[in-house]
């Protein structure tokens, strides 16, 4: 997925001739043109040579540190005087790719993957407006009217049929339902229904398959339920029953690690034929096919953010449909310092790292042969406050992991912030709030440094948001700790991208990073 | 046939193409390149340099007088139409007229060079003569380009040098030759201000000043196949327009290697 080795040779050579292709891609059964949009740089078979470079853009999103949101990234491309409104259409996805002389143009490779905002004439040009993928992951790309929602089946509601005791019931023959044809699950039949007995508080059940009348190898109770409610950690002993014509809701129950939940919903078709991946159903996710999505990008940022012990899963239960997916899977993750990105032209999932002795996909040294300017604050002016103590806890857990710095450096500075998991339920909470307190707590207890890093040519576009870079300058010295007069150099230090890329239509590379005084070393 | 300078268009929509022979030779032609590129420096020195296109830029200068010349005035008056329509022209100094692609990636160590058929051999003609001088090109945004001398014809499309070429040309698509002074695709430059390309004085004394350049990737629409020529009527210039907006040219590299 990542770009070949031949590609990052050539951006990272001091002569650079690119030639570029804009086309639409395919995604799902969004096909609102009949004729793909296939635009050149130069002369290519089949694409009309119309992109260029004078007036064409590209910007990038920023992730804002502690609260871990993010803002995504736009292309503009300058089109010669060709007409393409009969193969265009807003929000139809299109990539960017590039490559150069003497290569087929099936090598060349995707550095940029978004959809149509718009398409203007202005001052004698078109100018086809572009954001970048995964902002714009509002819909699904579905051409069937009320299939825009992720999840859209949700909510589904049906009836006990005939009554249901977990004690007697479960595994089997399970819970009875008058219909199940809304229950939908991953490729493994996980299953879950919520039950709403009359005049009292709802409770889980998960099951392992299903039949036309029942919900089988069932276990009432699940997630803590029954609760009196999301707030008061009560548990029910026993579990209530239900009786005939009691209400039940559908739920989409997706037991991963964050990453992976995000990965799921990016790939699910519901066939299983898009990649190893597709374990989800249709109605669940995307569908963005999988040469989009980069699994080893998310599977390396995975493993640099999975729990020492307990689980290493999150579970994610769905009720309704959600009209903004991408604010959706947004809010899901962003608690655990994860979030939706693009890398080298694919879309990912990445976790926000803490720096000290990691090294991510995207990797890579800069240093005075590579920097023309540097733009510093002391201080991130994004970052508000400075805490004490960071507390992480799960839902309803009631021993958070908390991390404390004996200095307050700053002010403002507050005493607490709390970061809650309401997807780690309390039974396996404590590996999953020591692990994001500690990646996460040292950007709370800190104030960053920031530093724009402005390099020549393409060589460090390989790092994108999210990556740990290393920085060695002679041009300035780092903070050691705050309010301190102190200084050290920068010196192979480790600094964590958070915004910028490269500007694909000029010569240098923009990056946006933190660095601090609580950063580690590179080993 | 008169030694004067040529110029050949197709104008749009029409049949046959315009072979004007200006009777004279032009006043001046005068090129140069021209790049769209990046430099970015680093603080250590170290240099990087994107380079987007790159052309040759012509500019023709012919002066001219009503009385011999002025058939010819009436002629350019609907070139200068023609192009300011986004049309495209071919300019010899001659009537020499060699545009082809190598069949051959020329070697450093050899002093010989072979082409494909000459796609304009329709246009003036070209036997390759001692002490011709001939124009190779690239069509990447490095932007190669090599002149060699010629000491005798080897027929058979070979043609022997005073020298071999110096350029490494490993890495380009293509090599492009053409005699120098032959222009085989030229349009108006954008951007270029000439108030009136053919200015006149009271109708007696003209002047003909065309500030043209060579489109990126015209040698890239020239042809379908290295042995494809235009064809002799048609719409020569409609179809190397289509091509340069389609992207309707070559599909496959013509070259091949000495060993």
């Amino acid at each position: 997925m990542t770009w070949s080795q031949d590609f990052v040779t050539a951006i990272s050579a001091p002569e650079v001739d690119p030639r570029y292709l804009l086309e639409s891609v395919a995604i799902g059964t969004f096909d609102p043109t009949s004729t793909p949009l296939k635009l050149s740089s130069f002369t290519a078979p089949g694409y009309t040579c119309g992109l260029v470079r004078d007036g064409s853009s590209v910007s990038y999103g920023t992730l804002s540190p502690s609260t871990w949101t993010r803002s995504y990234g736009t292309l503009t491309a300058a089109l010669s005087h060709v007409e393409i409104r009969d193969r265009v259409a807003r929000g139809q996805a299109v990539q960017l790719r590039i490559g150069f002389p003497g290569w087929s143009l099936a090598k060349f490779e995707r550095v940029w993957l978004g959809v149509v905002r718009n398409l203007r004439w202005t001052g004698g040009r078109w100018y086809l407006d572009c954001t970048e993928l995964p902002g714009a992951l509002q819909n699904r790309f579905d051409d069937v009217s009320g299939q825009q929602n992720l999840f859209f089946n949700l909510p589904a509601a049906t009836k006990v049929d005939g009554g249901y005791d977990p004690v007697v019931d479960d595994p089997t023959p399970g819970l009875p339902l008058l219909d199940t044809s809304d229950f939908e699950a991953n490729n493994s039949g996980n299953y879950c229904a919520r039950i709403t007995p009359s005049g009292a508080n709802f409770y889980y059940v998960t099951a392992t398959g299903k039949s036309s009348s029942h919900l089988t190898g069932t276990t009432g109770g699940a997630f803590d339920s029954p609760l009196n409610n999301r707030k008061t950690p009560t548990v029910v002993s026993p579990t209530p029953t239900a009786a005939d014509q009691d209400d039940v809701d559908a739920i989409a129950w997706i037991n991963a690690h964050p990453l992976i939940f995000a990965r799921g919903l990016l790939l699910a078709t519901g066939t299983g034929d898009n990649g190893p991946n597709d374990v989800l159903p249709e109605s669940w996710g995307w569908g963005i096919p999988y040469g989009l999505v980069d699994v080893v990008d998310i599977d390396a940022f995975k493993a640099l953010s999975e729990p020492a012990s307990g689980s290493t899963t999150w579970d994610f239960l769905i009720d309704h449909s959600q009209a903004d997916g991408l604010s959706f899977v947004s809010e899901q993750i962003r608690p655990g310092g994860f979030f939706v990105s693009q890398h080298q032209g694919c879309l990912t999932a990445r976790a926000v790292i803490g720096v000290d002795a990691v090294r991510t996909p995207g990797f890579v040294s800069i240093d005075d042969s590579d920097l023309m300017a540097l733009d510093y604050e002391a201080w991130d002016g994004t970052s508000a406050v400075e805490y004490r103590n960071v507390r992480v806890l799960g839902y309803n857990d009631t021993n958070p992991s908390i991390t404390t710095e004996d200095n307050l450096a700053t002010r403002p500075t507050r005493t607490s912030h709390k970061r809650s998991l309401p997807q780690v339920f309390s039974a396996v909470a404590a590996g999953w709030t020591d692990e994001v307190a500690g990646r996460l707590a040292i950007y709370d207890q800190r104030i960053p440094e920031r530093l724009t890093l402005t390099c020549r040519g393409w060589r460090v576009a390989v790092a994108t948001m999210g990556d740990v870079v290393s920085l060695t300058t002679q041009y300035l010295t780092t903070r050691v700790a705050a309010n301190s007069p102190t200084t050290s150099a920068f010196h192979d230090t480790p600094v964590l991208v958070v915004g910028g890329g490269p500007d694909w239509f000029g010569s240098t590379t923009k990056l946006e990073v933190l660095a601090g005084s609580l950063f580690g070393e590179l080993e | 046939m008169s030694s004067g300078a040529h110029i050949w268009w197709q104008p749009t929509g029409a049949s046959t193409r315009v072979d004007l022979d200006m009777g004279r030779p032009l006043t001046s032609i005068e090129d140069y390149e021209v790049r769209d590129e990046a430099i970015a420096v680093a603080f250590s020195g170290a240099r990087t340099r994107v380079r987007f296109t790159a052309t040759r830029v012509v500019d023709v200068v012919c002066d001219l007088i009503a009385g011999t010349d002025y058939n010819v005035v009436r002629q350019l008056e609907a070139l200068v139409n023609h192009l300011n329509r986004g049309g495209l022209c071919s300019i010899s100094e001659n009537d020499r007229s060699l545009g082809a692609y190598l069949s051959l990636t020329p070697d450093p160590d050899v002093t010989h060079i072979q082409y494909n058929t000459n796609l304009y051999a329709n246009f003036g003609n070209y036997t390759p003569l001692a002490d011709d001088i001939l124009v190779l090109s690239g069509p990447s945004p490095k932007m190669l380009w090599e002149e060699v001398a010629v000491t005798s014809n080897g027929g058979f499309g070979v043609v022997n040098l005073s020298a071999a070429p110096t350029i490494a040309w490993d890495d380009e698509a293509y090599v492009f030759i053409r005699n120098k002074g032959f222009w085989p695709v030229l349009r108006l430059r954008d951007g270029a201000t000439v108030p009136s390309p053919l200015a006149h004085g009271n109708r007696i004394t003209f002047s003909l000043n065309l500030p043209l350049e060579v489109p990126p990737d015209a040698y890239d629409a020239l042809a379908s196949t290295p042995d494809d020529p235009f064809p002799t009527g048609g719409t020569v210039d409609d179809a190397l327009e289509i091509r340069l907006q389609t992207g309707g040219g070559k599909t496959t590299i013509p070259v091949s290697k000495w060993w």
